[in-house]
């Protein structure tokens, strides 16, 4: 990590997004603070990565930047008076919970149908660059076309797609990365 | 747990004034939530994928813009700065760079070295004096051209004299970053965590390239600081009297957190510091602590901040007090 290589931190993201996303939801039991908390973290940690000295576990580190992090947040009266009220006296899984999962079922319904509904050779290209996480070069080499038609079709697609789902600003976000990070 | 309970004790836990029976009682509320189904359990797998991205999503989006918060900085326009103009007066610059800018001893070339802790006064071949503090070298050519130049690498404080003939005096701290002043006082340092400079009084030009038009001229009370790159750099206005009390044996602190503190620890005195909790590193303290004694030095942070800091050779451990 300390090289500063973007592939070892979103692996270190993707190993540690989700315990930490449940482990913040768990005690604030709020979807969207939720989310800027790990990205917060995960931004101070790509932001330090050559100058933190960590001398715990990785591990160890980012669930205590997590809770530093929730203290802050609770203490900071961002989260209000009246919630915080009533996050104390929930015992356990109710209202928040069956929304936010229904709100993530749906993210995740706008954009497959958009995907579906892509032209064949464009969807291989997505599905292939987002789901299997392959890179352009390996996609070229998988499907035996130029890396620059994997580009200009990956490119097409995003189009196609933030067409579709214009009226969704949060897929709007999720489709962003592959723009910045092919 | 009520909230005005659990507010109490945050407050309490962020200056460490938590009683060990406090501290359980925080500590018990925050596992008491593990009980708690995680949220991502109930996803399905196009669920669970769409919010992984989205944050994901979110964190490059977020870096790229604190990236492109620097880069956008305005460049100081060379041109306007008059050598000529410049008035005897008190510059202080601290530079403190990432990397390790390797000195060719040519013959010829005179080396000053300072161990971790020291601080020695050195008078260069024009009469200009340097104050050199902890774990710094300051090398120069035994004759000098038309330009006096030094390199550093650590932290000094110069006063430079002022020739008649008018001849720049130069600070490297590196191959990409120089300074130029005529006839001030200023303070320049190199060490790990970046390159900072901070000027008290005068005027400064720092080259920050090859190119001419690379400059940045720097006023009365300004700081400028980079960690890696010169043309990285961030520009801001500051209470300069913090950055060079060193040289009279103190340090000043406001608002400056652990983690900095142990930065200057390690540079200056040689000392690495681990904290029991990364958070630790996070408060802030304000004051002054002596310099001359480090032990005195390390237990007027550890009040400052309510922590304990206990010694163990060059390593140093900070642990919560409440625990």
């Amino acid at each position: 990590m300390q090289t500063g290589d973007s592939e070892a931190f979103a692996a270190l993201y993707r190993k540690y997004w989700r315990r930490l996303f449940d482990a913040a939801y768990r005690r604030i039991l709020l979807r969207e603070e939720s989310e800027e908390i790990i990205q917060e973290i995960f931004v101070d940690l790509w932001a330090k990565r050559e100058t933190l000295l960590i001398s715990v576990s990785l591990e160890a580190y980012l669930f205590g930047a997590l809770r530093y992090s929730i203290y802050n947040l609770i203490r900071s009266r961002k989260i209000r008076e009246a919630y915080l009220e009533h996050l104390l006296q929930t015992p356990g899984e109710e209202g928040n919970y069956i929304e936010d999962r229904l709100h993530y079922d749906e993210l995740a319904r706008a954009l497959e149908s958009s995907v579906q509904n892509l032209p064949e050779k464009l969807r291989k290209v997505y599905m292939l660059s987002r789901k299997e996480h392959l890179t352009y070069k390996e996609i070229s080499e998988r499907e035996q076309i130029p890396v620059d038609t994997v580009e200009k079709q990956m490119g097409r697609a995003l189009k196609i797609l933030r067409e579709n789902l214009k009226e969704f600003a949060w897929a709007w976000i999720v489709l962003e990365m592959w723009d910045l990070y092919p | 747990m009520d909230k005005d309970r659990l507010l109490y004790l945050l407050e309490n836990d962020k200056s460490g004034q938590n009683s060990p029976a406090e501290a359980d009682e925080l500590e018990a509320w925050y596992r008491s939530a593990e009980t708690r189904p995680a949220l991502t359990d109930g996803l399905s797998a196009d669920g669970l994928s769409a919010l992984e991205n989205k944050i994901f999503a979110r964190i490059e989006r977020a870096n790229i813009e604190s990236q492109e918060s620097v880069e956008e900085l305005p460049v100081g326009k060379p041109g306007w700065f008059a050598w000529g103009k410049v008035a005897a007066a008190v510059l202080f610059l601290i530079v403190a760079g990432i990397g390790l800018y390797m000195f060719q001893r040519q013959s010829g070339r005179i080396t000053e070295r300072t161990a971790f802790g020291e601080t020695r006064v050195l008078t260069l071949p024009d009469g200009s004096e340097v104050t050199l503090n902890g774990n710094s070298v300051l090398s120069y050519d035994a004759e000098w051209s038309d330009l006096r130049e030094v390199l550093l690498e650590g932290e000094g404080y110069f006063n430079v004299v002022h020739t008649k003939d008018h001849r720049k005096f130069r600070v490297r701290t590196g191959a990409d970053f120089s300074l130029d002043v005529l006839g001030t006082q200023f303070n320049v340092s190199k060490r790990e965590s970046g390159t900072r400079i901070v000027l008290d009084e005068g005027k400064v030009r720092c080259n920050l390239g090859d190119s001419e038009k690379d400059t940045l001229v720097l006023r009365p009370g300004e700081m400028v600081q980079f960690r890696k790159k010169p043309s990285d750099y961030q520009r801001e206005r500051v209470e300069t009297g913090l950055y060079s009390a060193w040289k009279d044996h103190k340090l000043v602190f406001k608002n400056t957190s652990l983690r900095e503190v142990a930065g200057i620890l390690r540079d200056t005195y040689g000392l690495e510091t681990e904290a029991s909790r990364p958070e630790l590193l996070d408060r802030q303290i304000s004051g002054s602590v002596p310099t001359d004694n480090v032990d005195l030095l390390l237990q007027g942070l550890a009040e400052a901040s309510a922590v304990t800091i206990t010694r163990d050779g060059d390593l140093l451990t900070i642990e919560s007090k409440s625990r």
